[in-house]
């Protein structure tokens, strides 16, 4: 991976809710994490460890207590079209097309003009040609996961955060949109953080995988999966490293 | 795409030929059963004499059924041939007997029998003779019959209604989107909106320089109200997902009000226009029958006073036509405007 000069850096970073009754509810506790520029990062933990929190907080959606999270030097305090985030769940605007949905952050931007041909490019490469013009109620759950992608996508953003974006794909799509992430990535070289609750995933994307602790989330491992691209998924070399991550997601476990 | 170029095809082939075809046995019978009803409603009334009040002699009434009969046999024999027009027609057949049965009964009841008691009820032919009158007088400007009130009703309303929208946008939408306006403006809305409109007239007619602006005020406060309610409840209600997503995106507030949060909220600003326009028709009679002098609303007040009953029936027909016309409007644009949704409100 090239390695260019935006870093994404947080360190001892914690959030926590107030419950209605007062009482704290621990998220993620004393999280570090180091990124740069054409990495892909990939997050994987148990349910409720903390990762969507922490997303939101790279996106500048909410704050946390305690600990830093800088952008090239600079503490991240409000949202940015330089930070995409692909939500958990789609939730596409059901009073616009595909195609206006995809274009939506060009629009908001003032970049749609200059930027159009990238709307049916990304919609293409999403697979989803010939659906430009359904509404979201038209489309089935996995084509609104693409969907949503390819809405983040579009812009390409400096930093791409994705939460279990490709859980809703059957094996198929989810493996030709990994490409198209891996190219992109290539081409673009963004900052990449990806939640995954699957682990070939993980393995079969990133440069590094961050296992996360059950809640409150922190490090327990931080693996990098030092494999060429493209890579084999049942070459022994990658079957080790699923153990790998494995082994470190059980340990927390047992 | 195979199918996108087969639809095409159909495309190219349709011509008016393919809309025509013969309409069977049983449509045919649907198709002629109201014209049997309305020629019968023109038969009894040309049959039997006026017999209250003694000497009236009838106008209007038979040459509106003639009309009613001409209008309709030409849609018929339209439907007999066209199929498009014959589903439309049909879809009217068991509403226009009725319609014309009860008038044919109704008719009978009052002229040709006195069975009803008049002149609080009016036969037809004296509602539809009150269309043309000229309420109010030359001296009045009043022409060309009810319409010209008709006219008067209508341009206040609109008036009324488009200030009411406007504030109601802007209100509903500060009170919906920032806490500061929720604390000061929500107490306003609290106490001045469940006031009915009869209540502020007489306070608005001696606040206002005139007093039309008063009834334009009056207007708009019961368009201004449902609307900023229903607004600004709909805004607390859109999904946080649906703004974080914009915000991700790098959208300003004023572009996600624009195009995230109206979008989302379209189903209650209608619901509060459809509220708003149904409170406003009650405020603009109260307004007419006390501030200005012209209007539906005024001449069924003035009729109500000379006891002429059947102006104001006719004032009343003419308003509820306003009234349905203007409704159909809205929920037709309601329709157009909500393409995306799969269920809105049906008119
Ligand atoms: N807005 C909130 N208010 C209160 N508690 C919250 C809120 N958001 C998250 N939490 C809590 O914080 C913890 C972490 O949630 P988070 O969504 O980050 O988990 P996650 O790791 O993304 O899980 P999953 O893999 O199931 O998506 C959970 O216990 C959750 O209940
Ligand atoms: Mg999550």
């Amino acid at each position: 991976m090239v390695a260019g000069n935006h870093q994404l850096i947080a360190a001892h970073v914690s959030r926590w809710f107030t419950g209605e009754d007062g009482v704290k509810l621990l998220a993620l506790d004393d999280f570090n994490l180091e990124v740069n520029q054409g990495e892909v990062v990939a997050l994987i933990g148990p349910s409720g460890c903390g990762k969507s929190t922490f997303l939101r907080l790279v996106a500048g959606l909410d704050e946390m207590q305690e600990g830093t999270l800088t952008y090239d030097g600079d503490p991240i305090t409000a949202p940015s079209p330089n930070r995409g985030f692909v939500f958990q769940q789609a939730n596409l605007y059901p009073w616009l097309t595909v195609e206006k949905i995809v274009a939506f952050g060009l629009k908001a931007n003032n970049e749609y003009q200059e930027k159009k041909l990238r709307v049916q490019e990304m919609i293409d490469l999403m697979g989803l040609s010939g659906f430009e013009k359904s509404y979201p109620h038209q489309i089935s759950g996995g084509m609104a996961a693409r969907v949503a992608i390819a809405q983040t996508l579009v812009m390409d953003p400096e930093v791409i955060l994705l939460d279990e974006p490709l859980s809703a794909l059957d094996a198929f799509t989810r493996a030709v949109i990994q490409d198209e992430i891996l190219k992109m990535v290539d081409r673009f070289h963004p900052i990449v953080l990806l939640v995954t609750h699957d682990i070939e995933e993980a393995v079969y994307l990133s440069d590094r995988v961050i296992v996360l602790s059950p809640r409150p989330g922190t490090n327990i491992a931080d693996i990098p999966v030092d494999l060429p691209h493209p890579r084999d998924r049942i070459s022994p070399e990658f079957i080790a490293k699923r153990h790998e991550v494995l082994d470190a997601l059980n340990f927390e476990e047992a | 795409m195979p199918l996108a170029s087969q639809n095409e095809r159909t495309q190219d082939q349709r011509t008016i030929f393919q809309y025509v075809q013969f309409a069977n046995g049983k449509e045919v019978l649907k198709l002629a059963a109201p014209l049997v009803v309305i020629a019968l409603a023109f038969i009894q009334d040309a049959a039997m004499p006026a017999v209250y009040p003694e000497g009236y002699v009838e106008a209007r009434y038979p040459a509106f059924l003639m009309i009613s009969l001409v209008v309709y046999l030409l849609f018929a024999a339209l439907s007999v041939w066209f199929k498009p027009v014959r589903a439309k027609v049909i879809h009217f057949w068991g509403l226009l007997i009725v319609a014309y049965g009860l008038l044919m009964a109704y008719n009978y009841n009052t002229v040709k029998t006195g069975n009803l008691l008049l002149p609080v009820m009016p036969s037809p032919d004296a509602i539809l003779n009150g269309f043309f009158e000229d309420v109010g007088g030359a001296a009045s400007g009043a022409t060309g019959g009810l319409f010209f009130h008709f006219m008067g009703s209508f341009s206040l309303l609109l008036q009324g209604v488009a200030l009411g929208f406007v504030a109601g946008m802007i209100y509903g939408t500060l009170m919906g989107y920032s806490r500061f306006w929720n604390y000061w403006l929500q107490p306003i809305i609290k106490i001045i909106g469940p006031v009915p409109s009869t209540a502020w007239m007489a306070i608005a007619m001696v606040l206002a320089p005139s007093s039309h602006t008063a009834s334009v005020f009056l207007v708009s406060l019961t368009t201004w109200f449902p609307l900023s309610v229903n607004l600004s409840g709909g805004i607390r209600g859109v999904p946080k997902a649906f703004i974080e997503r914009a915000e991700t995106m790098g959208a300003s507030p004023f572009y996600i009000i624009r195009h995230v949060i109206y979008p989302a909220v379209l189903p209650n600003i209608f619901t509060g226009l459809f509220m708003g326009l149904c409170f406003s028709l009650t405020a603009l009679v109260t307004a007419e029958a006390l501030g200005v002098e012209a209007g539906l609303g005024w001449v069924i007040n003035h009729a109500q006073g000379w006891n002429e009953f059947d102006l104001i029936f006719s004032s009343v027909i003419v308003f509820i036509l306003m009234a349905f016309v203007l409704l159909t409007i809205l929920f037709k644009v309601q329709k157009h405007c909500m393409k995306w949704s799969k269920g809105a409100i049906q008119w």
